[in-house]
């Protein structure tokens, strides 16, 4: 269901030191809809996925300016809890991290930490799991190491543990830039189903992927969202000039 | 990561649809000389043409299949190249057209008349589909008005000629079988047209992206 804006950006802009990083973004992510992000290296998409749950609070020297509304609220109002913000935003990154401990876990590890019962923990880890389409490959080596997953599996188990604290946003930093083929068309796949549930922010270099998954995108130019655009619409027929040049790969 | 490679093959690809374009146009207006002057060996050269016209049709279409799947373009790119195939299809029906006025030229051999309008018909066609295959290698929304034109003209050609052929079989009935071939080209040259139409609508998206136009 298409319910309407879950994040609504508004006139960001951002700063590390004296480098101006983010120039007037505004953006509607819709809700329960991918939304990819592209770009040239460098051009600010990733430092914008990163203020979509505060993770550039992190660096030092960031100054922001400018109001990124969850569900209507601005998140970067003093008062706001950034644990519970990141349990509403879950992340997943460029390569797989999972934790040197069991597959369990590593899916339990939020959960617990957000104070979910041991009777409970079980449901939400075969849930997370089965939503991240991993459940079937690892039902019965639970207690197995996740180091010893492959990669695409690592990756699926790396959603799984964004899933299990129930977020509202997940945000994909390259989610696929480490993995083959086919485990990369499996987490394609995955995304198609987790839409269902989730809004999912995609960063990529890969153009084809963004086409392929994606319901919108936004095309970042040194720091500015130069065209957001229905996906379609955009590797179509792109309103603007520097979106058709950088697609056809005319700059770069 | 500029994509020399796919500029290239784009590049050559439209200098190949250019020279198809030239031999279509070539082989409509050889084919209505031919009719004109009885030639048959005229003729014959336009039936030979037509298997130059499938080849460069074939080749231009595994090409743009191959960029296509080898490039993955977007954008213009990916218009240019999904329209090509629907032009290069065109301009080959349009040859086929041609090729079908040749073979009557045998049959009319024989008579010693000619219908104006038919020769006229002959030229807007040679002109529709010259500005056709050009409007899509311009990018040109002028001529793709021009064509629009040009094929309103050809229909008014077209409804006249039925009415001509019937005085001409009541003047002298032993016209009939050269007027049933000539309802035939006429019917021909009115489709050439078509298809010239056709390409300019698909331009019309290649240029603007307008999805009504497909």
């Amino acid at each position: 269901m298409d319910d309407g804006n879950e994040i609504e950006i508004r006139d960001l802009n951002l700063w590390y030191g004296d480098n101006h990083a983010l120039k007037d973004v505004n953006l509607d992510i819709r809700k329960n809809r991918i939304t990819a992000l592209i770009g040239p290296s460098g051009c600010g998409k990733s430092t914008f996925l990163r203020c979509i749950n505060r993770m550039n609070d992190l660096i030092e020297g960031v100054k922001i300016k400018g109001e990124v509304l969850l569900n209507g609220e601005n998140i970067y109002k003093k008062d706001v809890d950034v644990v519970a913000l990141r349990k509403r935003i879950g992340q997943v990154f460029q390569k797989p991290n999972p934790f040197p401990m069991s597959i369990y876990d590593n899916v339990a590890y939020g959960p617990r930490i957000h104070g979910v019962g041991k009777k409970e923990l079980d449901g939400v880890v075969e849930k997370s799991l089965k939503d991240a389409a991993l459940w079937r490959e690892v039902s019965d080596r639970l207690e197995g190491a996740a180091l010893d997953l492959s990669g695409g599996q690592q990756q699926r188990l790396c959603i799984a543990r964004a899933l299990a604290i129930r977020p509202d946003v997940i945000l994909f930093d390259e989610p696929c830039s480490a993995l083959d083929p086919i485990s990369t068309h499996k987490i394609e796949d995955l995304l198609q189903e987790l839409k269902k549930k989730y809004t999912i922010v995609i960063v990529t270099h890969n153009m084809q992927q963004a086409a392929r998954v994606s319901d919108y995108t936004g095309f970042f130019l040194l720091g500015e969202m130069i065209e957001f655009n229905r996906t379609r619409v955009l590797f179509e027929n792109p309103e603007m000039e520097q979106t058709e040049d950088y697609i056809t790969g005319r700059f770069g | 990561m500029p994509r020399t490679r796919l500029m290239r093959e784009i590049d050559r690809i439209k200098d190949d649809m250019r020279k198809m374009g030239i031999l279509v146009c070539k082989d409509i207006t050889d084919a209505i000389n031919a009719l004109e002057k009885k030639d048959v060996v005229l003729a014959e050269n336009v039936i030979e043409d037509d298997k130059r016209v499938n080849k460069l049709y074939s080749d231009l279409k595994e090409r743009c299949i191959q960029a296509i799947a080898l490039h993955q373009p977007v954008a213009k790119d990916l218009r240019f190249l999904t329209i090509t195939l629907d032009v290069v299809y065109n301009l080959e029906r349009i040859a086929d057209y041609s090729d079908d006025i040749a073979e009557i030229v045998y049959f009319v051999r024989k008579y010693s008349v000619n219908v104006d309008e038919i020769m006229e018909m002959g030229v807007v066609a040679n002109r529709i589909t010259e500005n056709s295959y050009k409007s899509f290698l311009e990018r040109d929304l002028e001529l793709v008005e021009v064509v629009g034109r040009d094929e309103d003209w050809m229909d008014e050609l077209f409804e006249k000629i039925f009415p001509i052929l019937k005085d001409l079989v009541n003047d002298k009935p032993e016209n009939f079988i050269f007027a049933m071939n000539m309802i035939m080209v006429a019917k021909y040259l009115e489709r050439i047209a078509d298809h010239a139409f056709n390409i300019s609508q698909r331009t019309r998206y290649a240029v603007l992206g307008d999805t009504k136009s497909i």
